[in-house]
């Protein structure tokens, strides 16, 4: 402890005595207070917010501590006192140890500070998440501390090793690599074949030690991204320069030195190799593997109708009666899932969908023998002969939604989605008037489900846990969400929402609680579904706003998914929850682009009607018929026009109506013009 | 009584030092031996900063495993201090690092500075003392803890005659309790402190003996004569110098012809015999 003291004490002395160490060290510390200072007050209302823009503070730190570093552990040599040292038993492992422990606790002192800005944050906005402010500082760590250990670790090889000129350049070129100038170069390879772009982008992924995904703004279920891989990588990145220094220690029991080192570096190897599978990570670069927030980018989404969809509807000609699950979410989700088959005849084929993101691994029967299948996009087939196919089947799958990701951070696995399969060939996000909608992808039926999770974090799902880590009962299908999660009871309505505050308030008072239900009834009274639909023993699941479930709200018997924008004060967002709820049962199976556009139109219309719009009447008759023949009118206009002929709540119950028992032999359009006593017309 | 056993050093494929065996007992002894000699590779296997040779070095029968603090002090060639730090902090770290026990160190810092007289500066910073200063300093970092045996490299090199003055006043006072094992190209510096002399040229050794012994080698062998007279035939110019304004060469030879004159030989004749191999006996084979 003496020895401790007396290293600290010397090299305190030494930093504080040289006026370029001690400015720039105080320069330092002034500007992360300045920053974060301004960020906290910037962001005054939003925690989260508040935590990513001070986590550019690591570039500094980074900067900083490689410069700073390199003329530190240089001062010995730069005055000629290195071989006096080399002379005295442990002398250079004494100073070094004195110097380096001083900047760690500069680096921790930095850390800290930080720590405490964000915990003003938290305290400002009222974030109301403990379990925010403990991600806060565990990003603290990983973005700042470590990288500015490894750049100390830099500043004393480089000192060791090379001139001033040689060790700047490598610094800065180890600066550019952290810089989001680095994106740049990244985005700008998204034409290049994807074996080639992954392959380079884990090259310089090595070379990543500062959080790269600062512009975009985290899910507030997920927090601040502190992926299992950068730590490994971070760690790799420190006990490989640990080795550099041991292998490079002049010594004469070389056998000690050579098994350090070498044990130094398989470890730095292990955690290399796995830091190199990123899994289900929030990069938000532009590569083809990574978390964007978006599924925009796969190619099949973004082809309307009109462009002609490449997939065909199936209805399936079997139903799923009994799944028995094993999920595993680390990296991301893995899956075994074994499926009963419920058949009224022999088939050669059973169709499922099953998100493009998900990679089967392999598909087999009851007894274990593999079985062939075809794998197109979001959909696989299994294909047998002579009917021959089994009504077991078991199927392996690994991998990740890139708008709905699930890791060691959060679970998001709402039962709209095709996180296992479905039964049938259907479409999870067409692109409709330049938005996305998701699908209602369950059955009509309850399925029996018994799903073991293994997770390591607090979940909640629409089943009840029998046991723990075990989920099982009957549902349409089977939602889980994890992460900054809270369980509020209102009323009969459980509600799962992020635990940060965001905007607005959130309905976890009887005041709201009373508020939707009255919109709800209001909306079965025009809709003749008095008594229906209710919120009482629903689970309302929100996802937090910046993860779009891309539907805004989807209805199931047990529970509501939504992405949290609709739960706040605005009447909008309630008098919507009302509208979803009292319409579960339209769906969009048959996904034509006259169908979703009046799916859409009538449940806007009627949450407005719902509001009280100041609107005399929702359906204004505002536009010129003039020639049916030559304008190609919108659904919208036609149910505008239809108003000319119905009262509100008399279209409302009639579109209504037409939606839950879809006439397969008259389009939506045809209907309408139906309405308006016209045949045909052009679309 | 440091040992040294058959010692070699290589760098990468050069030999630096080839089969060297010396004995070192109480006394001050200077290391001679022109540029490149291995003069310097050598002090600094016996301090343990190359640890990378073959053969052995031994002190007191105990075999040197890497460095050790206290045994040997050792100024280096190059040698100087953070200069933001006074005095006596830059003392007190060597003093840490030499891990001497804190009650101790302030007495034996104290002890140091007055050997070298720069106990009135131990409040100064280390930025504000002269070179000579600094390298007295750096005797007296090399003496903390009370080393049995002190290696001291070029130690004059770059000072002024007062500053050389001083500093061999300290390593005399210095030599007096101690091993001392000074390393140098400049002779004088050899004659003044020196009790005895080891040549060392192209990494081997080529003389140990008492001073004496080196000028006697020479005896009979140095001629002085008009600097334009042609060299002795094998014969080594030594120094030319002035003498009641004319230019004298002083030269080494086996023998010369009777213009030149034979002079008493000096230890620099002795080293000069010894390094331009007029000597064909060496010390370590």
């Amino acid at each position: 402890m003496v020895f401790v003291q007396a290293c600290l004490k010397n090299s305190w002395l030494i930093i504080w005595r040289n006026p370029v160490l001690r400015w720039s060290a105080i320069v330092l510390f002034l500007l992360v207070q300045l920053y974060s200072g301004i960020m906290t007050f910037v962001n005054y209302s939003d925690f989260l917010a508040a935590v990513l823009s001070i986590q550019w503070v690591s570039t500094l730190v980074l900067i900083f501590f490689l410069f700073w570093g390199y003329e530190l552990f240089r001062m010995a040599a730069t005055v000629n006192l290195d071989e006096v040292f080399g002379g005295i038993k442990w002398a250079r492992l004494k100073v070094f140890a004195g110097e380096f422990s001083l900047t760690a606790v500069f680096l921790i002192v930095i850390t800290i500070c930080v720590f405490l800005w964000n915990l003003l944050s938290y305290l400002i906005s009222g974030a109301g998440s403990p379990a925010a402010l403990g991600n806060a500082l565990i990003a603290g760590v990983l973005n700042i501390f470590l990288p500015g250990l490894i750049a100390t670790e830099l500043g004393f090889i480089f000192a060791r090793r090379f001139e001033r000129l040689t060790a700047y350049s490598l610094s800065i070129l180890l600066v550019f690599l952290n810089s989001p100038i680095l994106s740049l170069v990244r985005n700008a390879l998204t034409g290049i074949p994807d074996q080639i772009e992954t392959a380079f982008n884990r090259i310089l992924d090595v070379f990543v030690i500062v959080p790269q995904n600062l512009t975009m703004y985290p899910n507030s279920m997920y927090g601040i991204p502190i992926e299992p891989y950068r730590w490994q990588l971070a760690f790799a990145w420190i006990f490989f320069l640990l080795c550099i220094v041991v292998l490079t220690v002049r010594t004469r029991r070389n056998s000690i030195k050579w098994i350090s080192g070498i044990c130094l570096a398989m470890i730095c190897v292990s955690l290399g190799a796995v830091s190199v599978d990123h899994g289900c990570a929030y990069i938000v670069d532009k590569r083809s593997d990574g978390v964007i927030g978006f599924d925009q980018f796969y190619a099949p989404y973004n082809r309307t109708v009109e462009e002609g969809f490449t997939y065909d509807f199936q209805d399936p000609d079997f139903t799923v009666s009994d799944y028995v699950m094993d999920l595993k979410v680390q990296k991301e989700l893995e899956a075994s899932v074994k499926m009963t088959i419920d058949r009224e005849k022999p088939l050669d084929a059973y169709t499922f969908t099953l998100h493009h993101g998900i990679k089967i691994d392999s598909i087999s029967d009851g007894n274990g023998d593999k079985l062939d299948y075809e794998r197109d996009g979001d959909f696989f087939t299994i294909k047998g002969e002579n009917q021959t196919l089994p009504e077991v089947i078991k199927i392996t799958y690994h991998g990740f939604n890139p708008n709905l990701f699930s890791n060691e951070q959060a679970i998001c696995l709402p039962g709209s989605y095709a996180y296992y399969p479905m039964p049938g060939q259907r479409l999870l996000v067409s692109r409709y008037d330049g938005g996305y909608l998701a699908e209602n992808m369950v059955n009509a039926s309850n399925t029996q489900f018994k799903i073991t999770l293994d997770y390591a974090g607090t979940v909640y799902c629409n089943l009840p846990e029998t046991e723990p880590g075990v989920y099982e009962g009957a549902a349409q299908t089977v939602t889980f969400l994890s992460g900054l999660l809270d369980c509020d009871k209102v009323g009969e309505v459980t509600l799962i929402r992020p635990s940060l505050r965001e905007k607005g308030e959130w309905i976890a008072d009887d005041s709201q609680y009373e508020k939707i239900s009255e919109y709800l009834d209001k909306c079965n009274a025009v809709l003749g579904t008095s008594g229906r639909f209710t919120l009482d023993g629903k689970t309302i699941f929100m996802t937090g706003s910046s993860v779009s479930t891309n539907v805004e709200t989807v209805v199931f018997e047990d529970h509501i998914i939504t992405d949290g924008t609709y739960l706040s004060s605005m009447d909008f967002g309630i008098n919507s929850i009302a509208v979803e709820v009292a319409t579960a049962d339209i769906s969009y199976q048959d996904m034509n682009h006259d169908r979703v556009s009046l799916i859409k139109t009538f449940k806007r219309k009627l949450a407005r009607y719902l509001e009280g719009s100041s609107d005399e009447r929702i359906f204004n008759p505002s536009v010129v018929f003039a020639n049916q023949e030559a304008y190609a009118l919108s659904v919208s206009d036609l149910m505008n026009k239809a108003g000319e002929v119905y009262t509100d709540t008399e279209l409302f119950k009639k579109i209504y109506q037409y939606l839950i028992q879809p006439d397969p032999d008259q389009s939506a359009r045809d209907f309408l013009y139906g309405l308006l006593n016209r045949e045909g017309g052009k679309s | 009584m440091i040992e040294l056993q058959n010692v070699t050093k290589k760098f990468k494929k050069k030999q630096v030092l080839t089969g060297i065996n010396l004995t070192f007992e109480q006394g001050v002894y200077g290391l001679l031996g022109p540029n490149g000699a291995g003069k310097t590779t050598l002090l600094r296997c016996m301090t343990g900063i190359y640890t990378d040779y073959s053969g052995r070095i031994l002190y007191h029968n105990r075999e040197l495993n890497g460095s050790i603090s206290r045994t040997i002090g050792y100024l280096p060639q190059k040698f100087d201090m953070f200069h933001e730090l006074k005095l006596e902090e830059m003392m007190a770290y060597f003093a840490q690092l030499k891990k001497i026990p804190k009650s101790q160190q302030r007495q034996s810092i104290q002890k140091a500075l007055e050997l070298v007289n720069l106990e009135n500066s131990r409040l100064d910073r280390v930025g504000a003392l002269s070179g000579g200063m600094i390298r007295r300093a750096g005797i007296a970092q090399a003496i903390l803890g009370d080393p049995q045996i002190v290696i001291v490299d070029e130690p004059t090199a770059g000072l002024d005659p007062e500053e050389r003055l001083r500093f061999k006043g300290a390593i005399a006072r210095v030599g007096q309790e101690r091993t001392v094992l000074l390393s140098t190209h400049i002779i004088e510096d050899v004659e003044a402190l020196c009790d005895k002399i080891i040549i060392i040229d192209q990494g081997r050794i080529k003389f140990q003996g008492a001073m004496e012994e080196v000028a006697a080698l020479a005896q009979g062998h140095v001629f002085i004569g008009n600097s334009s007279l042609p060299l002795p035939s094998g014969g080594v110019l030594v120094k030319q110098f002035e003498r009641e304004g004319k230019i004298y060469s002083r030269v080494l030879a086996l023998q010369a012809s009777e213009d030149w004159e034979e002079d008493r030989a000096a230890v620099e004749d002795g080293y000069m015999y010894v390094i331009k191999g007029l000597r064909n006996e060496t010390i370590s084979t």
